[in-house]
């Protein structure tokens, strides 16, 4: 519990640096998805339902501050979440190359899965367009994002390791 | 029963979560205009830090251009800088007020032929996401806004709420793809809905045999329920014609230009 409510004020400070403070650095064009990266981290980092749960809450949580359907991001992050906790666990998670790789398919993945939501559930007749003439330049920021700030993400993979241990031993 | 569940416990809570997920999502596509509870609470948990990063951001980027740069001026300079240093402020500050000035002026006109009465707004934060154009002002229900109310400026529409806290609220472009407005040329009155395409803005079922050119200008038509009549949407930059069907597309320049805005102002409805 403590975990889900630390992600969700995490992923309230991220979001409020994203609306604020993004835009003026980087202008009104694609910028760091910052939440999806940290939906990332934590499907590859996390236990199943906690994780579950926090991926959903930052889901809602985004979906107060973009988009016109409260509920949309929710489902995509917990969708994302799945696949990543999936793929997650047939890989070396101690390599920083993984969360990269995780950040490349993850905001692919994203993109789609925006588009097939949008496009069986809500009327978004130019949507996809727009989503599609944004993925590239969107992965390449993510991406620039997610090796910035590795450092950051292996603390916190190394900080829950840690923990783990002490609690084992 | 109990062993299976206990077995699969994991797996079920995950289906289960997803269709929680789904169902809140496939209801709160019904309920688009309804602002929730949880989506009021976050809003207000957040307005508070939007002003202040807000105030911090500004106050850093004039601090930024006023003194950082000369931190390091030689000790015999410092009188002349300082001089320098201040008069650069006055104008900057001058400018500023230049600036702001004709931009309420222009606002100051649209409030004297608007017959609504208008709330002016200050633009705090944008979309979280980079798909989506949406933006949050500075006014919330405290102050009257409620959801699906105009937001304009004196060169045209901007928007309309989506989503009210307390004391801030989110407006949908007229550039996002899921923005619809009813709209007509204004020269001939050829009706259509105008559509949002990111930074652009198409003009469907507007009748093929009618007669348009780019350059002609595109006001809304007043009958969508949001919008008054009359108000600039933009300017047809091509026509798009098939060689069969009954319609025609036409692509517009917004009047507005998104990626300046700082004030605006939403039409409140009219008192009874």
């Amino acid at each position: 519990m403590k975990r889900i409510v630390g992600y969700a004020v995490f992923g309230l400070i991220v979001i409020l640096l994203q609306t604020t403070l993004l835009p003026r650095l980087l202008g009104h064009g694609p910028r760091p998805d910052l939440v999806l990266l940290l939906t990332l981290h934590i499907g590859l980092n996390e236990r199943a339902l906690p994780g579950a749960f926090s991926a959903w809450l930052l889901g809602c949580l985004l979906d107060v501050f973009s988009g016109t359907t409260f509920g949309l991001y929710g489902l995509i992050l917990l969708l994302i979440f799945c696949a990543a906790t999936a793929v997650g666990r047939q890989l070396n998670r101690d390599n920083s190359m993984v969360m990269v790789v995780a950040t490349l398919f993850g905001t692919t993945g994203h993109a789609l899965l925006l588009i097939t939501t949008l496009l069986l559930f809500a009327d978004a007749d130019q949507g996809w367009h727009l989503v599609l003439r944004q993925l590239p330049l969107q992965l390449l920021f993510n991406l620039l994002a997610v090796i910035v700030l590795s450092p950051l993400f292996a603390m916190f993979a190394g900080h829950k390791q840690a923990t783990a241990r002490r609690v084992l031993s | 029963m109990l062993d299976f569940f206990k077995r699969y416990q994991t797996p079920l809570l995950f289906c289960l979560l997803l269709l929680c997920a789904l169902l809140l999502y496939s209801n709160s596509l019904r309920q688009r205009q309804h602002t929730s509870l949880f989506e009021k609470a976050v809003l207000q948990l957040a307005s508070p830090f939007y002003r202040t990063i807000d105030s911090v951001c500004r106050d850093s980027a004039r601090r930024w251009n006023d003194y950082i740069d000369l931190i390091d001026v030689r000790q015999k300079n410092i009188q002349l800088r300082k001089q320098v240093r201040f008069q650069k402020q006055r104008l900057l500050q001058l400018r500023e007020t230049e600036q702001e000035n004709i931009r309420l002026k222009n606002l100051l006109g649209f409030v004297q032929t608007s017959k609504l009465p208008v709330l002016p707004a200050r633009i705090i934060a944008e979309d979280a996401s980079s798909w989506f154009r949406t933006i949050t002002i500075d006014k919330g229900s405290t102050d009257g806004v409620v959801e699906g109310l105009p937001v304009v400026v004196a060169e045209g529409i901007v928007g309309r709420t989506i989503k009210c806290g307390h004391n801030s609220s989110r407006v949908l472009l007229v550039i996002d793809a899921s923005s619809e407005v009813a709209a007509l040329v204004q020269h001939n009155r050829t009706r259509g809905i105008t559509r949002g395409k990111g930074a652009q803005l198409t003009f469907d079922y507007a009748l093929r045999s009618m007669d348009v050119h780019p350059g002609d200008s595109v006001v809304t038509a007043g009958t969508g329920g949001v919008f008054p009549k009359g108000l600039p949407i933009g300017t047809i930059s091509q026509v798009v014609k098939h060689s069969y069907g009954l319609f025609q597309t036409l692509e517009l320049i917004p009047s507005v230009d998104f990626s300046r805005l700082e004030d605006v102002l939403v039409l409140l409805p009219e008192s009874p």
